[in-house]
């Protein structure tokens, strides 16, 4: 066997391997210095939609978790508690996860006591510009509002929509669904949980 | 000394290209999925032209300097390594410093590693040229990319919304463009005569929008170019 020829993939794989570790070093050296920014904003934007999903309470209980869950799901979807004034539980603020057209998305929204959504929020998502994305915007997801009761089921299908409300989702229907299997996940395990 | 003022010019040469002649989303014609799918807010087009343009900055800089210990068979992979890796960095950047702009772009941040302006400037440009080459190919590439994107989502927003976003900057109101009336029509005099327009024209901040825009403006841009051929001919 030609010397140069059996060398030639060892060198390759080893000038590949220094180009990635030099980036994974890079990037390792980033990340140390965002992460702890970014956890910040994220805590601040939790906040922020804590008090936007339930702008009746007054305080909000630690970050509560979903005992049936695993340990990668109990990182993902976790509730808080909704206080008033005299630390009367008014409901809960969920966050949850579905599956989107750009993946996964994470879903928060609030309920009361006996399970009604109050308020929803599309928080982190991939989801298109345009077409998915228009669900971070309250108006188009105020269908919601109200539902999970007797009178009016949790909309998970177009079937249960009015005319109007299937003019917003049309164009989105896979990133309306991840919405809408996301507070059926959401609503599911808060019940069990709080049994 | 003519040696230095030709370095200088080539240098300008591959600085200005980028911006008119080879444009690369209006003449060229690359990178158009982010081109359509961004434009749709000033905020956006700007955000992705800046963030796009400093992955191909970084890319070609790094490419350039390592093209001859790159192994050919193996250049694009590398290529791609060294691409995602600015990309990531810029995703991070973004999330910490600008966090709504991250958000509001979502999937196409990490869609500048396949973006093809980055990868054709790396394969066409940086790995046959020096640093310096390669630095002024990309500042010319980045502008003119940024560039049509505002072009596009200036078009895009002022008459698809009639109004100027920067919230995802920290700005806290919207800018209405003041020929709103009171009942937001746009109302425009032309010839002594009252133009009114609807409220704005949405389906340009909607998908078919970016086609119809992009569109009008490669038609205006090859109107002006068969004239300057025709001229030329004569």
């Amino acid at each position: 066997m030609n010397n140069k020829e059996s060398l030639t993939p060892l060198i390759i794989s080893l000038r590949l391997t220094i180009i990635c570790f030099i980036a994974v070093s890079l990037l390792i050296s980033v990340n140390a210095l965002t992460i702890g920014k970014i956890q910040e904003n994220s805590k601040t934007e939790e906040d922020r939609a804590n008090k936007f999903l339930f702008a009746n309470a007054v305080s909000f209980s630690e970050k509560q978790i979903f005992s049936s869950l695993n340990e990668k799901d109990k990182k993902i979807i976790y509730y808080f508690k909704a206080f008033d004034a005299g630390k009367n539980t008014l409901g809960y603020v969920v966050y949850s996860q579905g599956s989107g057209f750009g993946g996964a998305m994470k879903v928060g929204f609030s309920v009361d006591t006996d399970m009604k959504i109050i308020k929803i929020k599309l928080m982190d998502n991939s989801e298109t510009p345009g077409y998915g994305k228009k669900y971070e915007m309250e108006e188009n997801v105020k269908f919601f509002y109200g539902s999970n009761t007797k009178e009016k089921p949790l909309p998970n299908n177009l079937v249960s929509l009015s005319p109007e409300d299937k003019d917003t989702v049309t164009s989105a229907t896979i990133s309306f669904k991840g919405i809408a299997g996301a507070l059926e996940k959401g609503v599911n395990l808060l019940k069990n949980e709080i049994k | 000394m003519s040696n230095m003022i030709k370095q200088e010019n080539s240098l300008l040469k591959e600085f200005t290209k980028g911006i008119i002649k080879e444009n690369p989303s209006l003449i060229i014609l690359l990178g158009l999925c982010p081109t359509l799918a961004v434009t749709t807010s000033i905020a956006n087009g700007i955000g992705m032209g800046i963030a796009a343009s400093a992955v191909l900055i970084c890319s070609n800089i790094m490419i350039s300097l390592l093209k001859n210990y790159i192994p050919e068979q193996v250049r694009i992979p590398a290529y791609i390594v060294v691409i995602a890796s600015f990309v990531t960095i810029v995703e991070m950047l973004m999330k910490a410093y600008v966090p709504l702009l991250a958000k509001t772009l979502g999937i196409f941040v990490p869609l500048i590693v396949v973006n093809c302006i980055i990868l054709g400037r790396a394969e066409a440009f940086a790995n046959k040229k020096n640093v310096l080459e390669s630095i002024m190919d990309a500042l010319g590439m980045g502008l003119g990319f940024t560039l049509s994107l505002l072009l596009i989502s200036m078009i895009r927003e002022i008459f698809g919304y009639c109004w100027i976003d920067f919230r995802n900057y920290g700005v806290k109101e919207v800018l209405t463009l003041p020929v709103i009336t009171k009942d937001s029509e746009l109302i425009i005099e032309l010839f002594g005569k009252k133009i009114e327009f609807y409220k704005g024209i949405f389906v340009l901040a909607m998908a078919p929008g970016a086609f119809f825009v992009i569109g009008l403006i490669l038609a205006v841009i090859n109107y002006f170019k068969s004239k300057f051929e025709d001229k030329e001919i004569l």
